[in-house]
């Protein structure tokens, strides 16, 4: 065991617990009520809400799924990170979406929904947007600890996998309770800034031992043409990548309520595209990095280390990227980075436990029991949803067997919700035609987006198309629904003429 | 596109995504200090 690693977490995580108290004290909510425990009094500017925004999609888990892209594809695997620069651009130049949900002055999404709807879709969205993002973030604990632990055991400090779960999952439910959105943000500030030096610190020292134009040239010995062109890579391809634009970039930006729900929380309407703009760089650089990280830990496991990763079977490809980190680091630098990853671990965790468990007591619970306007319920329910996920959580890592790579499987389980949550979004937002009806019969068709799940999809026997492929099929098919269910429900245009004239 | 020319376009996006994602941190933990210093609460620039 390395004492000296030991020594400095325990330095490093005193010193992350006195400044997130210091923090808290010095930002102490403004007030009560539901505005503050949901969108943080709404009271972010431009610094923060970049942060925040950003924290929130570079998680633990991003930095595992992108080091396993980067470790199987190789350089192709940056494609992700430019088209997720794209998307989020575009959503900052254009404010698609963004600027006027922010207009409404809604707390959550499906409540964009009634406002557009009616009640009913409030609900049913919110039971759909709530069943996609839980099941999507079913892999976070999971993933997290195989990391954390990976990291520390190339380090000869080992740990109990399952002990370290619920440690993790305890410390993120007790925090995300505590403070609600307010709570959840200045995680997010912390996180950015340590993961920032972090992953920066990490890159300067491992090109120290292996420089990029030794990568390169291992990853084109190894892996051909294929670990630098996505368009040719049989994994990848111009629909994948096409993919990629919509999912990692205008979908993560503009639809994902954990991203959305930024928007909703900034003070002046003029700084929210701003805000976008800025952090469609972070949006690259979340997927460019750790991607990166993953191609060393491919050109650190070809040769002489290749046995390494022998006892770790179909976990190589997750367990590589910090199986290297924890056996090169110096001691204090691996310190750092473990509390660094620590950190993103909950600022992504608090942010998802809080999003989902608040659409389900505010859109959900709230609205079938008469009180959405219950502070006190409201509270309540959205604290228990908190426990209810993170126990979902647990179970879910242990009995999930797919066998795609995690970003595949968060792309797939996301699409449940996002393929009809971009039509109702966009369509309600921007098409003044869009009724009821055809709101519900999107989210209906939507809902087919779950086949592409690998189990599903073996199931069902889809397995001969890509995922990509049926993403853009429940797309298609939800938007058919959304015009022709709105076309064909004359009670509803009615309604609307009504409603303008 | 050859290559070569993937290779020199993710070379580009290395650096310039590690630049730009240190930049964006200095101006976090910059607002964050500036707010600090001017006695606001923790740091936020709105």
């Amino acid at each position: 065991m390395d004492s000296a690693t030991l020594w400095f977490l325990l330095a490093f995580s005193v010193l992350y617990i006195v400044l997130i108290v210091y923090a808290h004290k010095g930002r102490a909510a403004k007030g009560s009520g539901l505005t503050e425990f949901f969108v943080s009094g709404r009271d972010l500017g431009l610094g923060t809400a970049i942060a925040t925004l950003g924290a929130t999609e570079i998680g633990l888990i991003t930095i595992a799924y992108n080091a396993q892209k980067g470790f199987n594809e190789g350089f192709s695997a940056f494609h992700i990170g430019l088209a997720a620069l794209i998307g989020c651009a575009l959503v900052g130049l254009f404010g698609f979406v963004v600027k006027p949900i922010r207009r409404t002055g809604v707390l959550t999404l499906p409540e964009y929904y009634e406002l557009r709807f009616g009640r009913d879709v409030r609900v049913f969205g919110a039971i759909v947007m709530a069943a996609g993002g839980i099941l999507n973030m079913g892999l976070f604990l999971k993933v997290a600890t195989v990391f954390l632990a990976g990291m520390l055991t190339a380090n000869n400090i080992e740990l109990n996998v399952n002990v370290l779960m619920v440690s993790l999952i305890a410390i993120a439910v007790v925090y995300t309770c505590y403070g609600g959105m307010r709570s959840v943000i200045i995680t997010d500030i912390f996180q950015f800034v340590l993961l920032g030096a972090g992953l920066i610190a990490a890159i300067v020292y491992l090109s120290g031992i292996i420089p990029l134009d030794q990568a390169i040239e291992i990853v084109a010995r190894e892996k051909g043409p294929a670990g630098f062109d996505p368009l040719t890579n049989e994994n990848f391809g111009p629909g994948y990548a096409l993919w990629m634009v919509l999912v990692a970039g205008v979908v993560s930006a503009a639809i994902w309520p954990t991203a959305l729900s930024r928007a909703l929380c900034i003070e002046k309407e003029e700084n929210v595209q701003r805000a976008y703009l800025i952090a469609s760089v972070i949006f690259l650089s979340r997927m460019v990095l750790p991607a990166f990280l993953g191609v060393l830990a491919f050109c650190y496991f070809t040769g002489a280390n290749a046995g390494l990763l022998d006892s770790y079977g179909s976990d190589a490809d997750l367990v590589a990227t910090p199986y290297m980190l924890g056996h090169v680091m110096p001691s204090w630098l691996l310190a750092f980075l473990a509390i660094a990853m620590f950190a993103s671990f909950m600022s992504t965790q608090d942010s998802y436990l809080f999003c989902w468990s608040s659409i389900i007591s505010r859109d959900i619970v709230g609205p079938l029991t008469n009180k959405i306007e219950s502070e006190r319920f409201q509270i309540m329910t959205t604290r228990i949803g908190i426990f209810v996920i993170a126990l979902y959580e647990l179970y879910w890592g242990l009995i999930y067997e797919g066998k795609e790579d995690i970003w595949d499987y968060l792309a797939v389980s996301g699409s449940i919700y996002f393929c009809s949550g971009i039509v109702l979004m966009a369509g309600g937002l921007y098409w003044r035609g869009a009724t009821r009806r055809g709101a519900l019969w999107a989210l209906v068709l939507g809902f087919t987006a779950v086949l592409g799940l690998g189990p599903l999809k073996a199931a069902v026997g889809l397995e001969g198309l890509s995922s990509p492929a049926i993403g853009f099929g429940a797309i298609a098919l939800s938007i058919l629904g959304f015009v022709v269910g709105s076309l064909t429900d004359t009670k509803g245009r009615a309604q609307l003429k009504g409603a303008r004239s | 596109m050859t290559v070569d020319a993937w290779i020199f376009l993710w070379v580009v996006l290395l650096w310039g995504s590690s630049a730009a994602f240190l930049l964006v941190t200095l101006y976090i933990l910059g607002g964050a200090l500036k707010g600090a210093l001017a006695g606001k609460s923790g740091g936020d620039d709105g």
